[in-house]
């Protein structure tokens, strides 16, 4: 089941830039802060929101991606799975992928999502994060952890 | 008789510090800085006869130096403590922070 909720506007959390007093460009010279960076705080604050089942998931290949990244030894599970991230000077765009626990709705779940990853990015980079879409690409039934595999149709 | 052997230490290193080796001593031990980073392939050091400096380059238009941050503190802040230490380096250079990575406990990532 995918269920697309997707927005743009950073409602519910207010900016929070450049009230730090440290900025990013300074006439000492610039700090430039890695996609990976942003990925990985995107992704950790989207994860220990409630309701979050997982990152990732989306379309067959991603999935496939996913997979086969899971056998390949020594190849840890990446924090940042599921999110892409647009980062300039001073502004950042953060796309999540996105699959929520059964029972959760999902319109306030990515609201709660959107205010965290806003609030933990802008906290922790100084950037200004202009939007953050969230893609809800599944949902976690209870029954999906300890499903037996089918049995065969034929002996 | 063994008289340039007197300009090496015991190891066999040199005595004196290039200051890039220098530099790079003072930032990874900034507050928030894990450690010094090569970028993407590792390239960007200083290059001197034996050995190469990861993640600063001093020679140039500025001063670049390539870190990878701890988990938790902010960022801009420990780009300031780091634009510190580099100023007596810079000789009015910019002195350009690049945060490459960051060190995520192992207790996040195995939080799915």
């Amino acid at each position: 089941m995918t269920t697309p909720v997707e927005s743009s506007s950073k409602t519910g959390a207010k900016p929070t830039s450049s009230s730090s007093g440290s900025e990013l460009t300074t006439a000492q010279g610039q700090t430039t802060i890695a996609d990976s960076v942003v990925s990985k705080i995107a992704g950790i604050a989207a994860r220990e929101v409630s309701g979050v089942h997982a990152l990732g998931g989306g379309s067959g290949t991603a999935k496939a991606f996913s997979a086969v990244r899971e056998r390949i030894p020594g190849a840890s599970q990446t924090v940042g799975q599921g999110v892409s991230v647009e980062v300039g000077e001073l502004q950042t765009a953060i796309d999540l992928d996105v699959v929520v626990e059964f029972g959760v709705a999902i319109a306030d779940l990515a609201q709660g999502i959107r205010r965290n990853v806003i609030s933990s990015v802008e906290r922790m980079t100084g950037l200004e994060v202009t939007e953050v879409n969230v893609n809800v690409n599944d949902i976690h039934l209870p029954s999906d952890d300890n499903q037996p595999a089918e049995p065969a149709r034929v002996q | 008789m063994n008289e340039p052997l007197a300009s090496l230490s015991v190891v066999g290193m040199p005595v004196t510090t290039e200051p890039a080796e220098a530099l790079a001593a003072l930032v990874s031990s900034c507050p928030g800085v894990a450690s010094l980073s090569g970028g993407s392939l590792g390239e960007v050091a200083t290059y001197l006869p034996g050995r190469r400096v990861r993640g600063i380059r001093l020679d140039g238009q500025s001063v670049e130096v390539h870190v990878v941050a701890h988990w938790g503190t902010p960022l801009p802040p420990i780009a300031d403590r780091v634009r510190a230490v580099c100023l007596p380096f810079a000789s009015g250079r910019p002195i350009d922070v690049y945060v490459d990575d960051l060190e995520v406990p192992e207790v996040l990532l195995s939080r799915a």
